[in-house]
């Protein structure tokens, strides 16, 4: 990333004759292979190091995946998946020799059960518009991710995508019950089933967070969640981080448990304050804590008391509680907007994303304020307190190199730092490329093996998403991160 | 040490043949911590010798039966919470602690640990390789919901971890997964950490009777959907008329009374003791009878299943609101027990058969058909277990897969 380029350097073509083959797949218009064409293929969300595939197909239904990835097997091509490419880690990244295969055009909802409170989608039914689609039924589907306007049940499935209400209802492994496959060789498999729960290894499980890695998902079986009765949506001002995380500590040690325990820092708060989604918030707040809470109208009143009271404990500022549905998007506008209205801070914003134990959220927050500070960076916390899910978010400018090189060092300690205490480098993004090779800050040759022999089983030549999630050789311990690309090092 | 042959094992077992489903084991070795572990796998591995592992032995006749076997491997040196924070309602176990002793200590700090496993022995390690869950699913989820993290030896005798002891977790693929529900086909689960969840702050327990009609059966299925419902376990004997109902509630003490008001308006209720729920657990897990089962099907499909197995002349301990329904008792033909699969199956769920009589293991898998990833689950096995000697047959099964359909 060091010597981050704005485009690849020389074009790779793919060979005409597997142009055909896919054009006669997916139709000619579904099959993009012109540079103009590409231009907005060549990232996801990390927007660094982008890279440009050979082609970038548009399949309709399974039988058309199965068939682009058999013929991308007969001309040794390999192929990654990619959803609506709203994923922050790269997981979507092209690699050299590849296709992308978009599922876009499988946006359909094939059937809502909801008696037994599922619907089976395809992979490019985007995340907001199943819960819209399944609302006068009174469900929704539970994992919402910041991106759930745009990103897909597909991309969601390959990430395991988290979101600010995973404190309570989890993130997408514990809502996916059943899968189609293609996998790596064409075959079309399926794993699970409506419940849950089959006998033996969770394989629906072990494909939930693959990043694309063990095959191309083609339909998902999720579960829908009765919307609860009553939502209370608190907001609470404190004079800084810290105390808020303070705050958040006491009502995890209360017994209740929130659906949404969000926290918004200063800088953070400004940006929102100076943009279009502005929530009113006081020029005093040093950090806002959001928390919701969902389910009985009868438990309500309790709970809101154990929350205030842990508020106050830590000496809150002020305390509100949404009196309406306006001020409940109000107070969310504070959370919601910030990636928006960060762009008004600098050109770039690198979005972390790790994981501490809660109990360790103040001291790692003070710690990463000092490491942003020491290398002259402007940082803002935007985070779901609840999980321990940090997202130290960097403002940059990436023409400055100096500036970049900095980012990426601080980057770096800051993942070592949250290791330290017995966290871990992603809740909820993903490893991808970006994370790769900070896989052994927390696990070593040993832990990998395994992770090597599972990729294996279910893509034995690597061709589905190469390079992707684990180190691309096996006893690569300690490499120098960033400082080489995934295409340099052969698989 | 390298442990060169068996006798070198000495140090850790016993030298004493023991009677287990299937056959016999000529030692059982007890190793105290991890390196041991590693050093019994690896000389198995070497020797291409069956291991079975074992746990709390509450669930041994499970599965299919381990063969060929030379040793077993006891996981209960392995012993005791280690780390239990309050304050973040984690809790790491090594794998032979029995559940009971978990339980005892993160409860006096107010958490509950989500795993209902049956029996007074059940170990972390054994909940984990069964993947077995009890009434309290419909609260608790999955065995797999709970794992944070787990250490496990695999089948070539080396250690690894996966997962973390963090809350939220995509840092590299999902292990625990594949460790999770395999009966100890891919690794030895030496430790877990676990999520906790907070105890509720009212739990009550009340039993009820009612009519065995499907509309009743139905009703009954749909009030357990409520937020405080822990539990709800629907008992009924074949012949009866009537069925017994017992119901957990837990949560705020107004969410338990609004629940168990409703229930109330379909069923007179009594309330009963605060463990009655753990003791049918138990007691169904053991039942007697020379068939047992647990099918598990969609929950609007469940009174299907239930009566099936009424019909059938089978004891029936249902969840209603999982859509289980555990049976026992005596069938005549192997076919009913092939076509009650075969019913579980059409309805979109699956028949475990926990016993049945010996005869007809050789044609009755003791989970039925794994929906065309056998293949895939066979290539599993031979890259996480090369020497195939980890729990040899109990769950990966090559010789006998297909069983007599009626």
């Amino acid at each position: 990333m060091s010597q981050a380029q704005p485009r690849s350097s020389a074009p790779p073509h793919a060979p005409s004759a597997l142009l055909d083959r896919l054009r006669a797949i997916v139709g000619a218009e579904h099959c993009l292979a012109r540079e103009g064409e590409l231009f907005a293929y060549e990232c996801d969300g990390l927007t660094l190091e982008p890279k440009r595939p050979l082609a970038v197909l548009l399949p309709a239904t399974t039988a058309e995946v199965s068939e682009v990835v058999r013929a991308c097997r007969a001309f040794g091509v390999d192929f990654v998946p990619r959803g609506a490419g709203t994923g922050l880690s790269g997981g979507a990244h092209a690699t050299p020799n590849s296709v992308l295969i978009e599922c876009s055009r499988m946006n359909q909802v094939l059937e809502v059960d909801a008696e037994d409170l599922v619907a089976v989608v395809q992979p490019g039914v985007v995340n907001a518009e199943l819960s819209s689609a399944i609302h006068h039924l009174g469900l929704f589907y539970a994992p919402d991710p910041s991106s759930q306007q745009a990103c897909t049940i597909g991309g969601n499935v390959a990430e395991n995508s988290g979101g600010p209400h995973t404190l309570k209802y989890g993130t997408t492994t514990n809502h996916v019950l059943a899968l189609e496959m293609v996998m790596p060789d064409g075959r079309i498999q399926r794993f699970g089933n409506r419940l849950g729960e089959s006998p033996g290894p969770d394989l629906v499980g072990l494909i939930v967070g693959s990043e694309g890695t063990l095959g191309i998902v083609t339909e998902v079986s999720v579960r829908l969640t009765p919307i609860p009765e009553k939502i209370e949506t608190l907001l609470a001002i404190f004079d800084g981080v810290v105390p808020a995380c303070r705050a958040v500590g006491r009502v995890i040690r209360s017994g209740v448990v929130p659906a949404a325990l969000e926290i918004v820092d200063k800088r953070t708060i400004e940006a929102v304050e100076a943009s279009v989604y502005a929530a009113g918030l006081p020029k005093s707040a040093g950090a806002v804590l959001i928390v919701e809470l969902d389910g009985s109208p009868v438990s309500m009143q309790g709970e809101i008391e154990v929350i205030r009271e842990a508020c106050q404990a830590e000496g809150c500022q002020a305390i509100e509680v949404a009196r309406d549905e306006a001020e409940r998007l109000r107070f969310w506008r504070a959370r919601k907007g910030a990636f928006g209205a960060m762009g008004r801070l600098a050109p770039d914003l690198y979005v972390h994303d790790a994981v501490v134990p809660r109990v360790h959220l103040p001291e790692i927050l003070e710690q990463i304020g000092e490491i942003c500070d020491r290398h002259c960076l402007k940082l803002a916390n935007v985070f779901h307190a609840g999980d321990g899910n940090l997202h130290p978010n960097i403002c940059f400018d990436r023409r400055d190199s100096d500036e970049l090189a900095r980012v990426i060092a601080a980057g770096e300690e800051i993942l070592k730092a949250c290791t330290a205490v017995g966290g871990v480098i992603t809740g909820e993004h993903g490893v991808g490329v970006e994370k790769r090779d900070y896989m052994h800050l927390v696990f070593g040759p040993n832990d990998l093996e395994p992770m090597y022999r599972l990729r294996e089983s279910f893509n034995p030549d690597g061709a589905c998403n190469p390079g992707k999630v684990i180190p691309t050789t096996r006893f690569c311990v300690e490499s120098n991160p960033k400082a080489r690309g995934y295409d340099e090092v052969p698989l | 040490m390298r442990v060169e042959a068996l006798s070198d094992l000495d140090v850790i077992c016993e030298r004493d043949p023991v009677a287990v489903p299937g056959g016999r084991v000529e030692s059982v070795c007890g190793p105290q911590n991890v390196d041991e572990v590693c050093e019994v796998v690896a000389w198995a591995a070497r020797e291409r010798a069956g291991l079975l592992v074992l746990g709390g032995c509450t669930k041994l006749g499970w599965a299919n039966p381990a063969e060929p076997l030379a040793l077993a491997l006891s996981t209960r040196g392995l012993s005791g919470v280690d780390t239990f924070e309050p304050d973040e309602g984690v809790v790491h176990a090594a794998a032979g602690t029995p559940l009971a002793e978990v339980r005892q200590v993160v409860e006096g700090e107010g958490w509950e640990l989500p795993l209902d496993s049956p029996g007074p022995n059940t170990t972390v390690g054994g909940t984990i390789a069964s993947a077995v869950t009890g009434p309290r699913a419909q609260a608790f989820g999955a065995v797999k919901d709970a794992l944070l993290g787990l250490e496990v030896v695999g089948g070539d005798g080396e250690p690894s971890k996966c997962g973390g002891r963090v809350v939220k977790n995509v840092t590299g693929y999902d292990m625990a997964k594949l460790y999770c529900g395999s009966f100890g086909s891919f690794a030895v689960v030496t430790g877990a950490w676990l999520r906790l969840r907070p105890l509720p702050a009212c739990r009550e327990t009340w039993r009820g009777e009612l009519d065995a009609g499907a509309d009743q059966f139905d009703v009954v299925r749909k009030l357990a959907s409520r937020v405080s419902v822990r539990a709800l376990v629907w008992i009924q004997h074949p012949g009866a008329d009537g069925a017994e109902v017992i119901v957990e509630f837990g949560g705020s003490a107004e969410g338990v009374a609004e629940d168990r008001t409703r229930l109330a308006e379909k069923l007179l209720l009594e309330e009963a003791e605060p463990g009655t729920v753990d003791a049918l657990r138990d007691a169904r897990a053991v039942a007697q009878g020379p068939v047992r089962f647990r099918a598990r099907v969609p929950g609007s499909r469940s009174e299907a299943m239930r009566s099936a197995a009424i019909e059938a002349g089978l004891e029936v301990s249902s969840d209603p609101g999982l859509g289980v329904v555990q049976a026992w008792g005596a069938l005549s033909e192997r076919s009913q027990l092939v076509a009650l699969r075969t019913l579980a199956e059409s309805e979109g769920g699956f028949l475990t058969v926990e016993t049945m009589p010996e005869a007809w293991r050789g044609s009755v898998d003791a989970f039925g058909p794994l929906g065309g990833t056998a293949s895939l689950v066979a290539t599993l096995k031979e890259r996480f277990d090369p020497a195939g000697i980890l729990n040899p047959g109990r769950f990966v099964r090559t010789e006998i897969r297909e069983e007599v359909r009626p």
